[in-house]
């Protein structure tokens, strides 16, 4: 929890002030969450590098309007949603909404589903059948399901790096992981 | 699917995650109980929750760190002031203020509204809209007074909040050339409704509108 770790007090009134050091000492805790956010976004490791840091980059810029009212951690998560996001749109060919899924209700599983599902996790390849699954998931359920059901963050974190509200984010990541059931369902292992 | 097997979908990560109200718990669990596709459901949804949790992130690239320094040395150093509690929302006032500072270096300053910028935009309930305000300053202009005045039906986006405020003040300064503003603005309640910008110094006062109307999503 940041800002009020004195550490971490120090860290940041130093990286205020421009050393560049400090800065570095601050994200390096974050660093490998926020790339693994951009990695599912961006696809491409070279791209997803380039986005996270210049995600990182603003947030040194805009370390004056840090107030410490939330966790430095969940300001510097805002900042990197909002380029991840914005980057992953600008990629497209013309803004849009993105839409809510067709099917996106949860299908009543079968025994013999259960069972392939349950035999999927144990075999060899698990985390990249998963990640799969994942990837083909429209992009704001994907960053609802890399934020809680990948990096572990709160609801209230999640609603405050999103700016949504935490009813929206619950209802939002019950819809994505009944797509990513049926997404793990169709993938192979 | 039937409302009772929806009603436990509807309800399937809460209860996952022992976030639900006792009343409404008791009423899944008895559908579990008798419904073998919903139990097949919140048994695959809790057992790939689990896995998700320990899938190894991946490992930063090689040189990360490296060029992300030399990409810090390219930058200047945070521009560091004094922030009051309307900092942020005075980040996004300040910005608008340049858009009025032709207004002041155009003929004449004397006082009263302005025209309004255009057709008021349109913008669902509850949904965002930029303001957009293009200007041109001749010179730039220290010791300015700026307000902004929102309507109880607009509110600012801040770090996507919709922030409740009527009236910001604050002092600044205005810069030259050509500047293209963004206003991120907010309906919250339906009707037709104008936000105002007021520039002020040296007892002349100019102000510009910008209309918003709000209606159903």
């Amino acid at each position: 929890m940041a800002a009020r770790d004195p550490d971490e007090k120090t860290l940041l009134r130093a990286a205020r002030a421009g050393d560049r050091d400090a800065f570095e000492r601050l994200i390096e805790p974050y660093q490998g969450k926020a790339y693994a956010f951009a990695l599912r976004h961006a696809g491409d490791p070279d791209l997803a590098q380039d986005v996270c840091q210049d995600a990182l980059i603003k947030a040194y810029l805009a370390l004056p309007r840090f107030d410490g009212r939330s966790a430095f951690s969940t300001w510097l998560f805002r900042i990197i949603y909002t380029t991840v996001i914005d980057h992953a749109r600008a990629r497209r060919a013309r803004p849009q909404e993105w839409p809510f899924p067709e099917g996106a209700e949860p299908r009543e599983s079968s025994a013999v589903a259960v069972d392939r599902f349950f035999e999927r996790l144990r075999r060899q390849g698990r985390d990249a059948w998963l990640l799969a699954g994942v990837d083909r998931l429209p992009p704001d359920f994907r960053s609802l399901i890399v934020l809680r059901d990948l990096q572990g963050f709160s609801y209230q974190e999640i609603a405050d790096i999103t700016g949504m509200p935490v009813g929206t984010v619950k209802w939002r990541l019950n819809r994505a992981r009944g797509l990513l059931r049926r997404y793990l369902d169709e993938e192979g292992p | 699917m039937n409302p009772d097997c929806q009603y436990v979908h509807d309800r399937l990560a809460a209860y996952l995650e022992r976030d639900l109200p006792l009343p409404e718990r008791a009423r899944v669990e008895a559908h579990l109980a008798a419904c073998g596709p919903c139990r097949d459901a919140a048994r695959v949804t809790g057992a790939m929750v689990e896995a998700m949790g320990t899938v190894a992130g991946p490992a930063l690239p090689e040189g990360f760190a490296h060029d992300l320094r030399a990409r810090l040395e390219t930058v200047d150093a945070p521009r560091t002031r004094r922030l009051g509690p309307l900092a942020g929302l005075a980040g996004i006032a300040a910005v608008l203020a340049l858009a009025l500072a032709f207004l002041l270096t155009g003929p004449g300053h004397e006082s009263g509204p302005g025209p309004a910028a255009g057709a008021p935009m349109q913008v669902a309930l509850g949904g965002d809209a930029v303001a957009e305000i293009r200007f041109d300053s001749a010179e730039p202009i220290e010791g300015v007074r700026f307000t902004l005045e929102l309507p109880a039906g607009v509110r600012v986006v801040q770090n996507g909040r919709a922030v409740a405020v009527s009236t910001l003040t604050w002092e600044g300064s205005l810069a030259a050339g050509t500047n293209v503003i963004h206003l991120p603005l907010r309906g919250v309640v339906r009707g037709t409704w104008t936000v105002t910008a007021k520039v002020a110094k040296d007892g002349s006062e100019r102000a510009r509108t910008v209309g918003l109307v709000v209606d159903g999503a």
